[in-house]
């Protein structure tokens, strides 16, 4: 994995607060921040450019995949990538990840998720 | 058929209609059911206090009647058109045959005229509450008999004990489903409130953007997951009570600082209210220590501990915060939103008891344990 100044974070939540308050951690942490609103919308992003390295994702949204598919579906087509979910629904204890995928509930620490994001840009 | 009418229970509409009788026969979800201990023990008790080769615990459905459990038969299902149940159940709620050749309704019937040569039959009704006759426990033997009184109770009391098994599972079956039911309705609900609570930060943290004082808007989040900590503890425990343990666990998990806060006290379970109430002041307890207190700098513990004790108008439930090694304590000047909660105690109204002592804050909350459980 090449290393770079500033990593690119995609964001994918389909409710657009929360995308928002999203996107602003990511850029607030001092990364470069792209945004879907689903995951077929973040898999098109994916197919279409390189630079992604780190996806920070909701479970819960509509569309063909959920977070979890999204998860499982990058870390088989793309495997350096690194991912971060997060969920209203499901629990951490409940829900099955990939390897090397960090799992947040909602509502979620800001400051953890960003701590998170530098670990894994590093 | 020989004087048998092949569907016997289309003419019988003794309580109500054949249709409501299978309903009601559906409702227990017992048919084609594998065979089980609890029936077949009835069947093998039936088959030996009468002394008949051949006994059933028989359900009679649609154009067939199932054997839930049988002695002597070697079949779980046959058809109905040979049943002597099918006619049992027309009767009022015993139906006893000494000798099937000697009686017009059976003489005719393959099963008596052929093989296996039937003779005896004795059957008790399983009849529901509503009066429908949905089976019976029977005994058949190929010799003729007469039947005891003590056989004709046993009879009796085994129909009445194998619908009360039917009645109960399907109480029990009844509550699990309304339970199941309830869970995925809490988790619904939890599930959009978490999401509230999101967008509710997500609300503040847009709106409160340009404001320079970042610690508020960082406490007002803090406060935020503490409360969202204290619902992902009552979701799981179904919105009912959680055990303090839990309660303290799951706010706790909140602080970087929680292996210096030393917690133990006896399982107590908590109401919706006081979980609530209870996370919100520790919360705001271990945020206070982190910034002035005990845990503000690298020695410093806590000690978190409760009990109940007797009290005046009964248990008491106190929990005690003990800060210990930290830097001197002073008394704050101002009273601010937090120690404002913290006042308001474990039930809203007060019972909070706080010391500034000089080698660390000691606080106290008390309250009725049956408030504290209710509420």
């Amino acid at each position: 994995m090449t290393r770079r100044e500033s990593a690119i974070v995609l964001v994918v939540e389909d409710e657009p607060l929360l995308r928002m308050m999203a996107v602003d951690l990511v850029e607030g942490a001092g990364f470069e921040a792209v945004e879907a609103s689903d995951a077929d919308e973040a898999t098109r992003i994916l197919e279409t450019r390189t630079d992604i390295r780190i996806v920070f994702t909701d479970i819960d949204m509509p569309g063909s995949m959920d977070g979890l598919k999204l998860a499982a579906s990058i870390r088989g087509r793309w495997p350096p990538i690194e991912i971060i979910v997060t969920s209203g629904q499901h629990a951490a204890q409940n829900v099955t990840l990939p390897t090397r995928c960090v799992f947040f509930s909602k509502p979620y620490d800001r400051r953890a998720v960003a701590a998170t994001i530098r670990r894994m840009a590093a | 058929m020989d004087g048998v009418r092949p569907n016997a229970i289309t003419d019988g509409a003794m309580n109500g209609s054949e249709a409501a009788r299978l309903a009601a026969l559906a409702g227990y979800r017992i048919l084609d059911t594998p065979r089980e201990r609890d029936f077949d023990d009835v069947a093998a008790l039936a088959s030996e206090i009468c002394g008949t080769p051949i006994a059933v615990v028989n359900l009679i459905a649609d154009g067939r009647q199932f054997f839930k459990a049988e002695v002597g038969l070697g079949v779980r299902e046959t058809p109905l058109e040979t049943s002597f149940c099918a006619k049992a159940i027309l009767e009022e709620d015993f139906l006893v045959v000494p000798d099937a050749t000697q009686d017009a309704r059976f003489r005719g019937n393959p099963l008596v005229t052929g093989e296996p040569g039937l003779r005896f039959y004795a059957g008790a009704l399983l009849k529901t509450q509503d009066g429908h006759a949905i089976g019976t426990v029977c005994v058949l033997d190929v010799v003729p008999h007469e039947l005891t009184g003590l056989q004709e109770r046993t009879l009796r009391v085994l129909a009445r004990q194998v619908m009360k098994q039917l009645e109960l599972r399907r109480a029990v079956e009844e509550r699990d489903r309304a339970q199941a039911q309830q869970r995925v309705l809490n988790e619904e609900l939890s599930h959009r409130l978490k999401n509230t609570l999101s967008l509710v930060q997500a609300l503040a943290t847009q709106t409160l953007k340009g404001v320079a004082e970042r610690d508020a808007v960082a406490a007002f989040e803090r406060r935020l997951f503490a409360l969202s900590k204290a619902h992902d503890v009552l979701l799981q425990e179904d919105w009912t009570a959680a055990p303090i343990s839990t309660v303290v666990g799951g706010v706790l998990s909140l602080h970087d600082d929680a292996s210096r806060i030393e917690a133990s006290g006896p399982e107590v379970d908590l109401g919706p209210k006081a979980t609530l109430s209870l996370s919100m002041i520790l919360h705001e307890m271990a945020t206070n220590a982190a910034k002035y207190g005990a845990l503000s700098d690298e020695a410093g513990r806590v000690s978190l501990s409760w009990t109940v004790e007797p009290g005046d108008d009964g248990p008491v439930l106190a929990v005690t915060w003990d800060e210990r090694g930290g830097p001197p304590v002073t008394q704050p000047q101002r009273r601010g939103f937090g120690s404002r909660l913290i006042r308001t105690g474990l039930t809203g109204s007060g019972g909070v008891d706080l010391r500034y002592n000089p080698e660390g804050l000691h606080a106290e909350f008390r309250a009725p344990l049956s408030m504290v459980r209710s509420s």
